[in-house]
C-alpha cells in the first residue's frame, strides 16, 4: 500500500473471535515467506467474528467512502503468473463513508462459514482464509489489510484399512517381502510394519523409509508435480542375511505432515508416499514407492 | 512424576537407527528399573506395559542394526540394560536370553566375512555372557528340557569352529557341574556334529578338566559311575573321530586321548584297564586294527583303524606325552604287562623310542620299582632296546645300566641266567659290552645270598666276566671276579659251613682267572698296579676258602706278578702287602726280605745316578722303610712272629 515510503496514516487492527465471543485457539505455522506465524484456528461451520480497531496516526484525519470486511477463502497458484481463485467471497459493509478523526472500533460476524478446505502452504500453491479490511478511498490509494486465519477439520479414519504387503526384487539379486500393517493413517498415528529379506545376494549397507508429499497443481498439459521428502527414517544398519526379518516403527506425529488432499476445488492435490530405499555398497539406490492416506483425527 | 514411555516413544523420533536404539535401550533400561521397583506399588501410577513386554520390545527393536560389530556391542549393551529386571519374569527372561544369544552368536560368526581388524576371539565374551545369565536363572529341569538343546541347537548350526569352540567351554565353565553331569548324553551327542576344524582335544579337554574335578567328592563320582559317564565320553570321542577321520592329524587325535587318559586317571585312579584300553583305542588310529578286539570292555569290537596313518613328527611327540602319562602313575611291571602299553610305544619312530627309553631307565630307579619276574624283565629289556642300539651314545649305556640294578628276580639262577643271554646278546659289541655287562654282573650280585646261587650259576657270571675281558675291560673284568669271590667269602663267613666244597673250584677259577688277566691282558698298563693290588686285598677271603695246596700256589704267583710285573718302584709295596695278607712266619719272611732287598736295590741305583734324582725320589727308600717297619708292626698283631734280630737284619 505505501510504496512511496508515507507513513500510514492509521493502523487498522482485528481481533477475531469465534461465535459467542469466544476466543479462538492459536496455532503457529509456516507461511508461504518461510516465517512462522501464529494465527487462530478455526474449523468447518465455525462463526468467524470479532472486532476491528482504526487507530488514526496522531493528529490525522482519515476520509474515507466506507469501511468493509471480507471473508475470504482464496487459492494461489504461483506458477500460474500468481493467479488466485477465491472460492468463498463474503462482505460486510460496516461503515458509509466518513471520516476518522479517533479511534473506532466496529463489530463484524460471518455466522457459520461453510470451510471445507484446510489452510495449505506449498511449494507451487496455497490455500488460505483471511478476513481483509478495506477503507476505501478514492484518491491516494484504499487502506486494506489482511487477517489471516488457519482451518483444519477432522475426519475419522475409515474401517476399511488394508495392509499394505508386497514382494519385490530384482532378479538373483535382491528380493524382499514389506509389510505396512495400515494403508490410512492419522497424523498421530504410528506406522508399524516389517522387512523380510527372501534373497540377499548384494552387499547392503543401509536401508531407510521416507515419507513423500506429492503436490499436483494444475490440470491437463500444465500439470505439475512437487515431490518433498518430508521425513527420512533410517531402518536397518548394516547387511542382512536371507531370513532376517527388520521392524519397522515409525512415529508420525515427529513431521510436519498435512492430511491427504484430494483435487482441491480442482485446483490442486496432495499425496503422500512411503518410500523404502535400500542402499548398497556402492551406494546405488533401490526402492519401492507405495501411497498412504494420511488423515486428521484430532484438532 | 516422571513420564518415562513418554520419553520412550520420543526417542524413536531419531532419525539414524544406531543412535536411537542406543537411546532407546537406555531408556529403556530406567524404566525398567522404575517398574522393578515398583511393580508392587499400588501408589505408583502403573504404567501401560509389563516388564516382560518392554524386554521384548527392546530386544526386537534391536534387529535394525545388522552391522556385525556394531549389532554385537548393541546387543551387549542390550543384555546391560536387561539385567536388572531378569528375575522378574524368570519364563519370560530365558526366552529373552536365548533368543539375544542365538542373535549375538550369529552376528559373531558374521563378523569372520567383513574385515573388521578386532580379532573375533576377543569378543567372544560378549556372547558368552548371555549364558552367565542364564545359568543364575535357570533350574536343572529347565537346562535339561529346553535351554540346553537350544543352546546346542545355536552351537551345531553356527558352522564356525572358533564359535563351537569358545561356547562349548563357555558352556562347560558356566553351569555347575551336576547340570553337566546330568544332561552329558546331550553334550556328547553334539561333539560329532561339530565342524572339523575344532580342536576336539581342546573342547573334550575342558569338558573333562571340569569332570574331574567335580568327580573328586565321593558323592560325585558314584554318580558319575552310575551314569557310566567314562562309557558315554568314549563312545562320543570314537563317533567324532570316526566322523572326522579325514580332517583331524594324527597329533590331534593323540590329544584326544591323552585328555581321555587324564580323565580316566583322575577318575578310576590306579585302573590299569581303562588308561589301557584307551591306548588300545589310540593305537587302533595308527596302522593295525588289533585293538577294540577283545578289549577289557571299553569299546566294542569295531576295528577302528584308519588304515596306515604313521605318526609324524608332531604326532609322535605327543605319543610321548601320552605315553608318558601312564608312565608316571603305574610301575613297569604294570604296564609291561598290560595288553597296549607296549605295541603303542612300538609305532614311535626310533627318535621317539629313545627318548621314552631313557625315560622308562631314569624312573624306575628313581622309584626303587624292581621287577621280579622274567617275562617282565624280557619286556624291559625290548623295551630298553634303543638305548644299546647302533645309534645309542654313552648317556644312553649308562641309563640302561642303572636300570638293570632294577631287576630283581627271585630266582637267582634265572636271575645270572637272564644276564648271561643278555651279555651273550652283544658279542661281537665290545663298547656295549664294555658298558653294560659291568652293571649285569652287578645287578646279578646285589642283594643276592650267594648260597642261592648253584655252581653252574656262578660258572655263568665267570663267563660273563670273560666276555667283559675280551671286550677290552680287563680291569673291570678282574674286579668283578675279585667281587664274586667276596660275595661267596661273605655267605660263608655267615657260618654254614655245610657242602660248599665246590665253592673252591669257583674261587680258584675265578682268582685264576684274574691272574691270567693280569699278565696278559694288564701287563705294563696302567691299571696293573691297583688290579694287582686288588687281588693281593682278596686273597684273604680266597684263602678261607681254598686249601691249601692251591693257596700256596696261588700266593707264589701273586709273588711272582709282584716282582715281574711291575716297575721298580711299585715292587716293594706290592710285597709289603703282599707280605701283610700272609700268616705263616717263613713265608712272611721271605717276604719282607724281598721287600728289603727291593729298598736297597733302589738306593743303589739312587747312588748311581744320584745328579738325576728329585728330593722326592731320594726320600723315597726311607718311607719305604718306614712303610716295611708298619708293616711288620701289623703282622706281629696279627700274630705272626718276627723277632727283633730279624727286623735288624732288614734294616742292614
Amino acid at each position: 500500500m505505501n510504496f512511496l515510503g508515507f507513513k500510514p496514516a492509521c493502523t487498522v487492527d482485528v481481533e477475531l473471535l469465534k461465535g459467542d465471543g469466544v476466543k479462538p485457539e492459536l496455532v503457529t505455522l509456516r507461511s508461504a515467506s518461510g516465517v512462522p506465524e501464529t494465527i487462530p484456528l478455526y474449523t468447518d461451520g465455525d462463526t468467524v467474528s470479532g472486532v476491528v480497531t482504526i487507530t488514526p496516526a496522531f493528529g490525522k484525519k482519515i476520509d474515507h467512502q466506507g469501511i468493509k470486511i471480507e471473508l475470504l477463502g482464496q487459492i494461489e497458484a504461483y506458477y500460474d503468473k500468481g493467479s488466485f481463485y477465491d472460492f468463498i467471497a463474503s462482505v460486510r459493509e460496516v461503515s458509509g463513508p466518513g471520516e476518522i478523526k479517533e479511534e473506532l472500533k466496529y463489530d463484524f460476524e460471518f455466522p457459520n462459514v461453510e470451510m471445507l478446505n484446510e489452510t495449505y502452504s506449498g511449494v507451487n500453491v496455497r490455500l488460505r482464509y483471511i478476513v481483509k479490511v478495506s477503507l476505501v478511498r478514492s484518491y491516494r490509494g484504499s487502506i486494506v489489510k489482511d487477517f489471516p486465519f488457519c482451518v483444519r477439520n477432522t475426519a475419522i479414519l475409515p474401517e476399511i484399512n488394508n495392509s499394505i504387503k508386497m514382494e519385490v526384487g530384482i532378479e538373483d539379486c535382491l528380493h524382499i517381502e514389506f509389510e505396512y500393517r495400515k494403508s490410512k493413517y492419522h497424523l498421530k498415528d504410528v506406522l508399524v510394519g516389517k522387512i523380510y529379506f527372501l534373497l540377499v545376494q548384494i552387499k547392503l549397507k543401509h536401508m531407510e523409509l521416507e515419507i513423500r508429499r506429492r503436490e499436483t497443481t494444475g490440470s491437463g498439459s500444465n500439470q505439475y508435480n512437487e515431490t518433498q521428502t518430508m521425513a527420512k527414517y533410517e531402518v536397518m544398519d548394516g547387511a542382512p542375511v536371507k531370513g532376517e526379518c527388520i521392524p519397522i516403527r515409525l512415529f508420525l506425529g515427529a513431521y510436519d505432515l498435512s492430511p491427504t488432499y484430494k483435487d482441491v476445488m480442482n485446483k490442486f492435490s496432495v499425496r503422500y508416499f512411503l518410500n523404502l530405499v535400500l542402499v548398497d555398497e556402492e551406494d546405488r539406490r533401490y526402492f519401492k514407492q507405495q501411497e498412504i492416506h494420511l488423515f486428521r483425527t484430532e484438532m | 512424576q516422571y513420564d518415562h514411555l513418554s520419553l520412550y516413544k520420543k526417542v524413536q523420533s531419531a532419525g539414524n537407527v544406531i543412535p536411537r536404539l542406543y537411546l532407546v535401550l537406555t531408556v529403556g533400561s530406567a524404566t525398567l528399573k522404575h517398574l522393578v521397583a515398583n511393580g508392587d506399588d499400588p501408589s505408583m501410577d502403573a504404567l501401560p506395559i509389563s516388564v516382560t513386554e518392554l524386554l521384548v520390545d527392546m530386544e526386537a527393536m534391536c534387529k535394525g542394526v545388522q552391522h556385525p560389530m556394531r549389532g554385537l556391542f548393541l546387543r551387549a549393551y542390550l543384555l546391560q540394560s536387561a539385567k536388572l529386571a531378569l528375575d522378574a519374569d524368570r519364563s519370560a527372561s530365558v526366552s529373552f536370553l536365548l533368543g539375544n544369544f542365538a542373535e549375538m552368536n550369529k552376528l559373531w560368526v558374521r563378523m569372520k566375512y567383513g574385515d573388521d581388524s578386532v580379532s573375533r576371539e576377543q569378543l567372544a565374551d560378549l556372547v558368552g555372557k548371555n549364558l552367565l545369565y542364564l545359568a543364575e536363572l535357570v533350574s536343572f529341569e529347565e537346562f535339561r528340557g529346553d535351554v540346553l538343546g537350544k543352546i546346542l541347537e545355536q552351537v551345531v548350526s553356527c558352522r564356525d569352529s572358533i564359535a563351537q569352540t569358545y561356547l562349548i567351554e563357555c558352556l562347560t565353565a558356566a553351569f555347575p557341574d551336576e547340570f553337566q553331569v546330568g544332561t552329558i548324553d546331550q553334550i556328547l551327542d553334539v561333539l560329532p556334529k561339530l565342524d572339523a576344524s575344532v580342536n576336539m582335544a581342546t573342547v573334550l579337554g575342558s569338558m573333562l578338566d571340569r569332570l574331574a574335578r567335580y568327580s573328586e567328592t565321593e558323592a560325585a563320582f558314584t554318580v558319575l559311575n552310575e551314569l557310566q559317564v567314562f562309557d558315554k565320553i568314549s563312545a562320543s570321542v570314537e563317533a567324532s573321530i570316526a566322523c572326522h577321520r579325514d580332517k583331524l592329524s594324527g597329533e590331534a587325535i593323540v590329544s584326544i586321548y591323552g585328555g581321555m587318559l587324564s580323565f580316566a586317571d583322575t577318575v578310576y585312579p590306579g585302573r590299569i584297564s581303562y588308561a589301557d584300553g584307551i591306548l588300545g583305542k589310540c593305537l587302533a588310529k595308527f596302522g593295525d586294527c588289533k585293538a577294540g578286539v577283545g578289549g577289557q570292555g571299553q569299546g566294542d569290537g569295531r576295528c577302528e583303524g584308519l588304515g596306515s596313518l604313521t605318526p609324524d613328527a608332531a604326532t609322535n611327540k605327543k605319543l610321548v606325552d601320552l605315553l608318558c602319562l601312564p608312565l608316571e602313575k603305574y610301575d613297569l611291571t604294570t604296564l609291561l604287562n598290560a595288553e597296549f602299553f607296549s605295541s603303542l610305544v612300538d609305532i614311535l619312530s626310533p627318535n621317539k623310542k629313545r627318548e621314552l627309553a631313557m625315560k622308562v631307565a631314569t624312573i624306575m630307579p628313581r622309584r626303587g620299582e624292581v621287577i621280579r619276574d622274567v617275562a617282565s624283565a624280557k619286556a624291559l629289556f625290548g623295551f630298553l632296546e634303543p638305548l644299546h642300539d647302533a645309534q645309542s651314545d654313552e648317556n644312553d649305556s649308562k641309563a640302561f645300566a642303572t636300570a638293570l640294578g632294577s631287576i630283581r628276580l627271585e630266582n637267582p639262577a634265572q636271575r645270572a641266567k637272564l644276564v648271561f643271554d643278555l651279555v651273550e646278546g652283544f658279542k661281537g659289541r665290545d663298547d656295549v659290552v664294555r658298558s653294560i655287562g659291568p652293571a649285569a654282573v652287578s645287578s646279578a650280585l646285589d642283594g643276592v645270598d650267594i648260597r642261592e646261587y648253584s655252581d653252574d650259576t656262578l660258572v655263568l657270571l665267570v663267563g660273563v666276566c670273560s666276555r667283559i675281558a675280551d671286550a677290552g675291560s680287563g680291569a673291570t673284568a678282574v674286579r668283578l671276579l675279585l667281587d664274586i669271590v667276596k660275595a661267596v667269602g661273605t655267605a660263608r663267613m655267615d657260618g654254614d659251613e655245610g657242602g660248599h666244597s665246590s665253592r673252591m673250584h669257583i674261587v680258584y677259577e675265578c682268582m685264576e682267572q684274574a691272574c691270567i688277566l693280569l699278565e696278559r691282558a694288564l701287563f705294563e698298563s696302567v691299571a696293573c698296579k691297583t688290579t694287582l693290588m686288588e687281588i693281593i686285598s682278596t686273597l684273604p677271603t680266597a684263602d678261607a676258602i681254598l686249601p691249601s695246596d692251591s693257596r700256596d700256589m696261588l700266593h707264589h704267583k701273586v709273588a711272582s706278578y709282584c716282582t715281574n710285573l711291575l716297575p721298580r718302584k711299585d715292587q716293594c709295596r706290592a710285597i709289603l702287602a703282599l707280605a701283610c695278607v700272609e700268616r705263616d712266619g717263613p713265608t712272611v719272611q721271605a717276604r719282607l726280605r724281598r721287600a728289603a732287598h727291593a729298598i736297597r736295590a733302589i738306593r743303589e741305583q739312587d747312588a748311581v745316578f744320584a745328579g738325576t734324582r728329585t728330593q722326592e725320589q731320594l726320600e723315597e727308600p726311607q718311607k719305604l722303610l718306614e712303610e716295611l717297619e708298619q708293616a711288620v708292626v701289623y703282622l706281629r698283631t696279627q700274630g705272626v712272629e718276627i723277632s727283633d734280630d730279624e727286623l735288624q737284619d732288614l734294616h742292614g
